[in-house]
């Protein structure tokens, strides 16, 4: 009413705004760049880590890996955008405890200047810096496959999470993608990206089962990418990770749905708290990311004192 | 005769002009006072020279306070500063406050500022005004050494208190002041303009009425030309290095101020955490939507803080 003298009442007015944002994002691939980076180059890397410090004593690392082929479209330069605040949003939220957030970028190994781009684990700017690195590459091999079993492969044998080490809590990997996973990790192209020997091609089933005693592995296929909602697509990746594939409608929620998935697997909140929070924001990602998560509800951790813990070496070794 | 009968009447209507002209001039404490005319309208009617010879010896005196009170107007017509900025000093008059810059060379920023008002009342939601104060109007003047100063006049804040100057706050109010602050710039954003120097000297909060009212917009856009110098230490780095700024900046200064005007000591930890995911170096990493961010807010602060 009127002037209405220091009115509070935004959540009426909130809708449809979206911040112009300074300079472009996409620095790298913007100056014309044709490969990848020498800080995202995983060619020649022992370990990628993600380490306690006493700064941050319990580091929880999020790794997030995404699609950068043509058939992804526009996704990848949303991404760029929208991924750098998923940083403040796990730390104002307090969804996770000492977030560490690594990014990186997949390609198609056969035809691809740069199939696989991967970032360091940073708590602080230098992740920004690596996001905007990122080459976008937008080729690909129009087969509906994607080198994502070399990132896996990465991810299971070259990186190291204190996480896990210390306190036996698996990380985060989330890949964001439209498209399949060739069926084999073939040691030609293992030589060729990340400089490894390995004697014979490992099965994707394979390399993943590795892998998930490191992470929690989340494949988010948003549908506004080219085979968004692709039934065989879907079919191949539930095959694969089960629940924990993620359909996205609303790319603009992509930081939303990575946030309350993490939120969830700490035990942090539970869905319905995390859903309230964003309708709370009137924000219209409330009910994609709603969509997106259903599957992941579940039980909680239980925590209390009922039993102490000895120390000791473990019964087993690890090969 | 009609013409002497006519003559007759205007001359005693001018007697009567002249003797109402110096009752009022004598009675007179400031120029003010004599609202009815301008100077050069009174000096017509009490001219020593136009007025009859038995009437000199009176005009003369009524000239001559006359005289005074409009010398007195034009030479301290900056009357007492009612406030110093950073680049303008600040003179009241009446319900408006005249803003002049010190220095002419900031004219340019007294220009961004009247155009980042006007955009305001032009572009913003006409409900959150009263976030901003109101430009009445802005001029060019020109002092007696030619040098030409940019003046905005703009309506005054009655009843309000500097932040820096409100001591001590309790959390409560701090919480109050965030929101508000929150509310300000989002609105600002969504009229496509950026605040750029959300300082505790910049911000008028109505502790009864929970107002809160940004000043100062001098340093507004997203290529700043200008920070105060005094509080180099607030700005986010693309401002300093970069020379941009966004609604990121906002974000950043804003929670900045509210950690120092708490202490961070004070600090009560959902807060802590809160700044913390506001203040990153790279303006991407921040939040990009005051009015989103405030809805993270209010989830961090008790229902009954939320208003």
């Amino acid at each position: 009413m009127g002037s209405g003298h220091w009115s509070t009442d935004v959540y009426t007015a909130a809708a449809n705004y979206r911040a112009a944002t300074g300079k472009s994002a996409f620095d790298y691939s913007d100056s014309g760049a044709r490969h990848a980076h020498p800080d995202l180059d995983p060619n020649g890397v022992f370990m990628r880590e993600s380490r306690d410090s006493s700064e941050h004593p319990f580091s929880t690392p999020i790794a997030v890996l995404f699609d950068v082929t043509g058939s992804m479209g526009n996704v990848p330069r949303v991404l760029q955008t929208k991924l750098p605040q998923l940083l403040g949003l796990l730390t104002r939220k307090n969804y996770a405890v000492d977030p560490q957030i690594m990014f990186g970028a997949i390609g198609d190994a056969t035809c691809d200047r740069a199939p696989l781009q991967v970032g360091q684990f940073e708590s602080d700017n230098r992740m920004d810096e690596h996001l905007s690195r990122i080459y976008l590459e937008g080729g690909g091999g129009g087969q509906k496959h994607e080198s994502y079993e070399l990132a896996l492969y990465f991810m299971a044998r070259h990186t190291i999470i204190d996480s896990m080490v210390n306190r036996g809590r698996r990380g985060y990997l989330f890949i964001i993608g439209d498209e399949m996973p060739y069926p084999r990790v073939k040691p030609r192209e293992v030589q060729a990206v990340i400089g490894d020997t390995i004697k014979q091609p490992i099965p994707i089933e394979e390399i993943l089962t590795e892998l998930q005693r490191k992470y929690e592995v989340f494949y988010i296929l948003p549908t506004a990418a080219g085979w968004g909602g692709d039934a065989e697509v879907l079919a191949r990746w539930r095959g694969l990770l089960g629940q924990n594939v993620l359909e996205l409608d609303d790319l603009d929620a992509v930081c939303e749905t990575i946030a309350l998935t993490v939120g969830l697997g700490e035990d942090a909140i539970d869905l319905d708290e995390g859903i309230a929070d964003l309708e709370d924001l009137g924000s219209a990602a409330g009910s994609s990311v709603g969509r997106a998560l259903a599957p992941l509800q579940r039980t909680s951790v239980v925590r209390d004192d009922q039993f102490q813990i000895t120390a000791g070496p473990g019964g087993n070794q690890r090969l | 005769m009609s013409t002497l009968v006519g003559a007759e009447r205007r001359r005693r209507h001018e007697e009567r002009t002249f003797e109402d002209a110096v009752a009022k001039i004598q009675a007179a404490r400031t120029a003010q006072d004599l609202g009815g005319h301008t100077y050069r309208e009174w000096a017509k009617i009490v001219h020593p020279d136009a007025a009859a010879a038995h009437r000199r010896a009176t005009a003369t005196e009524a000239f001559a306070k006359l005289s005074a009170l409009y010398q007195k107007t034009t030479t301290s017509q900056a009357k007492p500063v009612f406030a110093s900025g950073d680049i303008a000093e600040i003179y009241a008059d009446g319900a408006a406050l005249l803003k002049v810059p010190r220095n002419p060379a900031d004219n340019d920023l007294m220009e961004t500022e009247a155009k980042a008002l006007q955009d305001l009342r032009t572009h913003g939601d006409p409900r959150f005004r009263a976030y901003a104060p109101k430009l009445i109007k802005t001029y060019l003047h020109e002092d007696q050494e030619k040098r030409r100063r940019r003046v905005n006049v703009l309506e005054r804040q009655r009843n309000m208190l500097r932040l820096d100057q409100a001591g001590q706050l309790k959390i409560q109010d701090a919480v109050w002041i965030w929101r508000r602050l929150l509310i300000g710039i989002g609105w600002a954003h969504r009229a496509g303009v950026v605040h750029g120097a959300i300082l505790e000297s910049h911000i008028l909060i109505h502790p009864e009425r929970r107002g809160l009212v940004l000043l100062d917009w001098c340093y507004a856009g997203h290529r700043p030309r200008a920070i105060v110098k005094a509080s180099e230490a607030a700005y986010p780095p693309e401002v300093l290095h970069d020379r941009t700024a966004s609604p990121a900046t906002d974000i950043y200064m804003a929670t900045g101020l509210m950690t120092r005007v708490i202490g961070p000591s004070r600090m009560p930890e959902p807060l802590r955490r809160f700044a913390a995911g506001c203040s990153y170096d790279a303006p991407r990493m921040r939040p990009q939507d005051a009015w989103e961010l405030l809805g993270e807010f209010d989830e961090l602060i008790p229902e009954n803080f939320r208003n």
